[in-house]
């Protein structure tokens, strides 16, 4: 069975945490940084199938990372939905041009959530790279 | 007058206790030794060169009425006469007491003796501290009329006795010398049947939950350490607990003004909304637990008897207590993992406080029901913590527990209500 990973890049530990218990409810694997930088590596690392990235974080900030992992040809399809207490069209409109692919606000309805990131995860790229990725790990495995 | 010679002073490093006392004596001097050693004081009245009384300024006075009233040697009349006549002169009150034939010349004697040789002992061991000697040609105050002065030599003597007797039970007996033992509830209807010795029957009975181990010494002309080992027996047997009333006062006072300021807050914003009455119901819970920490911080038995304590060393100590059991609760509710914590030395769930600009809906709700009944669990939990640091399994806990269970049932239908409200208005 294969179960999609979705990272979320947030520095309140109480948001990811929530957002962790949501996704988790609903069959999602998560994985979780608190800064910019960690999140990078973790996209290098584990390769998600989404990113929920908050805009403001310490040390290197959403736009950003949404601006290096678009730079990558292997993570141009990667679905990352901004995640943010910002609500103007500033921010939606720079989210957008930086390369994220939608936009929640804070507070945001954990149900919307998670059927936003289900409805992002269930496109033909995404079960792809799902499927490539379990059959990278089953590989390593043995 | 010898005694108008010059006054004399050094310190303990140089000269010890026994050289000063023993150069007094060859001196045949009259007046006051003070010596100090860190929080430790003794004040001896030498007489002629001779050991007249040995007092200790700050250790409290010793009710030697209360105790003889206890043994059943006087009468409650004849006791308020010698207080009201001798006040708190311990030497005038055992002249009266002989006057008035309610104790032998003797045993004043005996009494003077022991008083003199028990705090002799204890200070034989200071090492560093310091001693002044103030000539008084008529030291009148400690001085008891028929009652011989003890000899330097053979006081020293006793005293050092005395001192390595305690040094080698104080690895066993582990009870300061303030420690004050009470009767249990049931003890009279256990004392029968039991085979106790005289001595430990007149400790039993002098366990009022008044006098300290000192006291009770001192009314019984007995060590200290005899009669601490008696009270480790007695309360081995269940039949005395240990108390301190001043800490027992302090967290009566402290969980009164807890709950007062609970209940008045949750009944001064009764008209709010589910979420915010149950916000309003955390928040509360939290200040209640922060406030029974603040409490422990001065009085948790880890911490007591140390003297000043660093701010560090304190918020190191209740966050490694508390961390683990509020860790132990958390696994119930895993949203509140990030939420609720411990830092510094007290509960911080700040962050359920601007919650709802993170989430909202029925997950927002799901948090705040979560939230409160995590609370009432932390806060029932320190509290039996503390109650059981502090004063262990006494009447008085079991009486402090009774009103905080009352309490604590008001809380949990407080809760419960809310949340039967907030499962109507979800279906």
């Amino acid at each position: 069975m294969i179960h999609p990973l979705v990272l979320v890049v947030d520095d309140s530990p109480t948001v990811r945490k929530i957002v962790e218990i949501a996704l988790q409810r609903a069959g999602i694997e998560v994985v979780m940084a608190s800064d910019g930088l960690s999140g990078l590596s973790l996209i290098n690392e584990r390769q998600p199938d989404l990113i929920l990235l908050d805009i403001m974080l310490p040390r290197m900030d959403g736009y950003s990372i949404c601006q290096v992992v678009r730079r990558n040809l292997a993570y141009r399809d990667l679905p990352i939905i901004m995640l943010s207490g910002k609500d103007g069209l500033f921010d939606k409109v720079k989210g957008r041009l930086s390369g994220s692919t939608d936009y929640i606000t804070k507070p945001f309805d954990t149900n919307e959530l998670v059927n936003m990131v289900i409805r992002h995860l269930d496109t033909p790229a995404a079960r792809e790279r799902a499927m490539r990725r379990d059959a990278q790990r089953m590989h390593s495995h043995y | 007058m010898d005694d108008q010679r010059t006054a004399l002073s050094g310190d303990l490093e140089t000269l010890s206790l026994a050289s000063v006392l023993k150069m007094l004596s060859l001196g045949d001097r009259t007046g006051y030794l003070r010596v100090t050693s860190g929080p430790e004081e003794i004040m001896v009245t030498l007489l002629h060169g001779q050991l007249a009384a040995v007092d200790e300024p700050n250790q409290p006075p010793l009710d030697l009425m209360l105790a003889l009233r206890l043994l059943e040697r006087i009468e409650e009349s004849q006791a308020m006469q010698v207080r009201q006549m001798a006040g708190n002169n311990h030497a005038a009150m055992m002249t009266l007491m002989m006057q008035n034939q309610l104790m032998t010349p003797q045993e004043v004697q005996r009494r003077v003796e022991h008083s003199v040789i028990t705090p002799l002992s204890r200070s034989m061991r200071w090492t560093s501290g310091q001693f002044t000697f103030r000539p008084d040609p008529a030291p009148m105050f400690a001085v008891i009329p028929q009652v011989q002065p003890m000899v330097v030599d053979y006081a020293i003597l006793e005293a050092n006795r005395l001192a390595d007797e305690q040094s080698q039970q104080d690895h066993t007996i582990r009870l300061p010398r303030q420690a004050v033992p009470r009767w249990r509830p049931e003890t009279p209807s256990l004392v029968e049947g039991l085979a106790l010795s005289t001595d430990d029957m007149q400790v039993l009975r002098l366990a009022n939950g008044q006098l300290n181990i000192r006291a009770i010494a001192h009314a019984l002309i007995l060590a200290e350490s005899q009669v601490a080992e008696i009270v480790v027996r007695l309360l081995d047997m269940n039949m005395v607990e240990l108390v301190d009333l001043e800490l027992e006062m302090a967290l009566a006072q402290h969980l009164a003004a807890i709950m007062d300021e609970t209940r008045g807050e949750l009944a001064r914003h009764v008209r709010l909304p589910v979420d915010e009455r149950l916000k309003l119901l955390v928040r509360v819970l939290t200040l209640a637990s922060n406030r029974l920490l603040t409490h422990h911080a001065f009085y948790a038995r880890d911490l007591r008897g140390r003297g000043e304590v660093r701010r560090i060393e304190i918020t190191r100590h209740l966050d490694a207590t508390f961390e683990p059991i509020l860790a132990s609760i958390r696994k119930q509710f895993p949203r509140m993992d990030s939420i609720v914590r411990i830092e510094s030395g007290a509960i911080d769930a700040t962050d359920l406080e601007t919650l709802h600009k993170v989430v909202r809906g029925s997950e927002l709700m799901e948090c705040y029901c979560d939230a409160a009944i995590m609370q009432s669990q932390l806060l029932q939990v320190i509290f039996e913590r503390v109650l059981d640091d502090e004063l262990g399994h006494s009447s008085a806990a079991e009486q402090l527990d009774g009103g905080w269970n009352d309490f604590t049932r008001e809380l949990d239908y407080e809760i419960a209500r809310l949340l039967g409200r907030d499962s109507r208005i979800n279906a």
